[in-house]
């Protein structure tokens, strides 16, 4: 077979270059040592790592309060849990944690978040309880612990005077229905700053006491910065 | 007066050229608008002569071989391109396209005649060189050797066995691989029309661009040349090529008798030898015309085209029986070419001897040479897509077929 050989080798040779053809693909056994095993992994790694941290960046939460349970006005900020909510809904209208010294200025029902306006800095230092008797005529008709009142005076003789407004927006700390008073007066807690009291004395002595209803939506505002009438400026869009 | 039937419907001239046509000497038949409406034509005179372009709808080489091969037929060309497609599906007068119909009239004349000279673009001349390609009959000769004009036609290995033997395949891979690496350019070229199954065992990725039906669909449309066969092997290993089969069997029809002719020539002219693994088949089924496809059309090919024949039969006494009986059909399609019987799956417990005396008492002369069993070892290499002298290099069964490939090619 060795002159066929030679034979073919010089044909070959004589050949200036032999026709080509493509290298056959083949099927190849799966291999651990297979360097597109390793680059799978690493992408699929990279990538969730990649993805965590980017949901990590991108957090857009925050931790606000929320009430465990039925917290009256007055009452201290216990019985909150936190709770993450979205920073777009809630913006900073929410008392994000830890609670702070303060007392509610209005009731919060178990389960709503706790406004960042509906709580007073502190028990105000002075203020005082006083209790004055009203006709229930003479007082809104859904009068209850943590209202916001106007306090108007009535004096008993026409003659007197005119009914005058004898302090804004108060804060009912209590309503007795129990203690009703000789002519069937309700006797309602008004939250009183110190320097305000002679005149709401007076005032329950000289003649009648009228209560008058502050509208709900301005009474955070009235609240917040006290002023001396309802202004109708909304700026509680986002209360509870 | 020449009587011709005129198939040229792509031909911007056509018309002027039937208007011409009594002023040249020429009476027109027949206007053809694809290859059957010229067949059948063609069909009514066997003398008639045809004049075809190379844009004839459905002009593949079995058709015009369906003309007939005594019929005078000349081919229009309208550039080389043309040229080089016409002379591929076998049309030996080429005429180019001449300005006027009556120049063009009187270039199919002179052809017909043999008056004008032969004119023929040098070798490697692609389609742009129109400048070398001018009037005249172009006689392109045989397409394959334009490639390679000095190399030696290449062995043709075919590799059959008789309905009932297994292993074809696997003799074929074996002899393919060991003749790659004693240093020859091999191509195996799975020709199985029944059962092809070289990709499958080789673990070749399927590869619409490559594969025999791609060079058959070639050389039908008259382009396949020894670069453009090369072109759909793929090359396994060193320089061992294969040109894969069908994908599915019942696709049969995509290899034509006569463009399977130009694949085994081109097959011969591009490599040392081309070891083709053939199906069971090899009847020469009946077809309702002369150039209707057949299904035995690739292993009849291949069989008479080869120069050495490798005969597959289990080393059984029904393999011993199935093989006297498919022996006639052998010998006539492949007439007196050199073959080599292959007892497959020898073992103890065969017939050894006494098989060889069976076959020799019915008249089959060839040479027998055993190869051992070992279904574990070609087990694996089946389930792996990897042959012998890939994954068992030092098994008695790949030492023997070493032995029988050196021993098929020699002299």
């Amino acid at each position: 077979m060795a002159g066929g050989r030679g034979r073919t080798r010089e044909s070959a040779e004589s050949l200036a270059r032999p026709p080509a053809s493509p290298p056959a693909r083949r099927l190849r056994r799966a291999r651990l040592g297979d360097l597109r095993l390793w680059l799978g992994l690493v992408l699929v790694a990279g990538s969730m790592l990649v993805g965590a941290r980017l949901m990590g960046a991108d957090d857009d939460t925050v931790v606000v309060l929320r009430a465990t349970r039925d917290l009256a006005v007055g009452a201290g900020l216990d019985g909150l849990a936190p709770v993450r909510v979205s920073r777009a809904a809630a913006g900073d209208l929410y008392l994000e944690g830890p609670a702070p010294d303060g007392v509610l200025r209005w009731p919060v029902q178990a389960g709503e978040l706790v406004p960042r306006s509906a709580v007073a800095s502190g028990p105000r230092a002075d203020s005082r309880l006083v209790t004055v008797p009203v006709d229930p005529l003479h007082a809104p008709p859904a009068l209850q612990r943590g209202s916001l009142v106007d306090v108007w005076s009535v004096p008993g003789d026409p003659e007197q005077g005119e009914p005058g407004l004898v302090l804004p927006a108060v804060s009912v700390a209590d309503v007795s229905t129990d203690a009703l008073g000789m002519g069937g007066e309700l006797a309602v807690v008004l939250d009183v700053p110190s320097g305000q009291v002679a005149a709401v004395v007076d005032a329950a002595r000289g003649g009648e006491v009228d209560l008058v209803a502050v509208p709900a939506r301005s009474q955070s505002a009235d609240a917040g910065d006290a002023a001396p009438s309802p202004s109708p400026v909304p700026v509680a869009e986002g209360r509870p | 007066m020449i009587d011709v039937v005129l198939a040229a419907p792509d031909v911007a001239q056509e018309p002027d050229l039937v208007v011409a046509a009594s002023g040249c000497g020429v009476r027109v038949l027949r206007r053809c608008v694809d290859a059957v409406d010229l067949l059948a034509a063609a069909a009514i005179d066997p003398d008639v002569t045809v004049v075809l372009s190379a844009g004839l709808p459905r002009l593949s080489s079995d058709a015009v071989r369906g003309l007939g091969t005594e019929r005078r037929i000349v081919g229009l060309a309208a550039d080389p391109l043309d040229a080089t497609s016409l002379s591929g599906r076998g049309i030996r007068l080429v005429v180019p396209v001449e300005p006027t119909a009556a120049s063009t009239w009187s270039a199919v004349r002179s052809a017909l005649s043999g008056a004008a000279p032969p004119a023929r673009p040098e070798p490697g001349a692609g389609a742009d060189a129109a400048g070398v390609w001018t009037t005249g009959v172009w006689d392109p000769g045989d397409p394959s050797v334009v490639a390679a004009p000095d190399h030696h036609p290449g062995r043709l290995v075919a590799v059959w066995g008789p309905p009932g033997a297994p292993g074809r395949t696997t003799v074929a891979i074996g002899l393919a691989e060991a003749l790659a690496e004693s240093g020859r350019r091999v191509c195996l070229v799975d020709a199985d029309t029944y059962a092809p199954s070289v990709a499958a065992a080789l673990g070749l990725v399927d590869d619409p661009g490559g594969g025999l039906a791609r060079a058959c669909r070639q050389a039908d449309t008259g382009l396949l040349d020894a670069p453009a066969l090369a072109s759909s092997a793929r090359r396994v290993r060193g320089e061992w090529h294969v040109l894969t089969g069908l994908t599915r069997a019942d696709r049969w029809g995509d290899l034509a008798a006569s463009a399977l002719d130009t694949v085994w020539q081109c097959a011969q002219a591009a490599f040392d030898v081309a070891v083709v693994d053939v199906g069971f088949c090899l009847e020469d089924d009946d077809a309702p015309a002369a150039w209707a496809r057949r299904r035995n059309a690739a292993a009849v090919t291949a069989v008479a085209s080869a120069d050495r024949l490798v005969a597959v039969a289990d080393a059984s006494s029904a393999g011993a029986a199935r093989l006297v009986a498919a022996w006639p059909g052998l010998a006539g399609a492949a007439g007196a070419t050199r073959t080599t019987v292959v007892r497959n799956r020898s073992g103890r417990r065969s017939a050894g001897s006494g098989w060889d005396d069976a076959l020799r008492e019915f008249g089959i002369g060839a040479a027998v040479r055993p190869l051992p069993a070992d279904a574990r070892t070609l087990d694996s290499c089946w389930s792996r897509g990897r042959s012998l002298g890939e994954s068992a290099r030092r098994s008695p069964l790949r030492r023997a077929l070493v032995r029988l490939a050196e021993e098929v090619v020699s002299g």
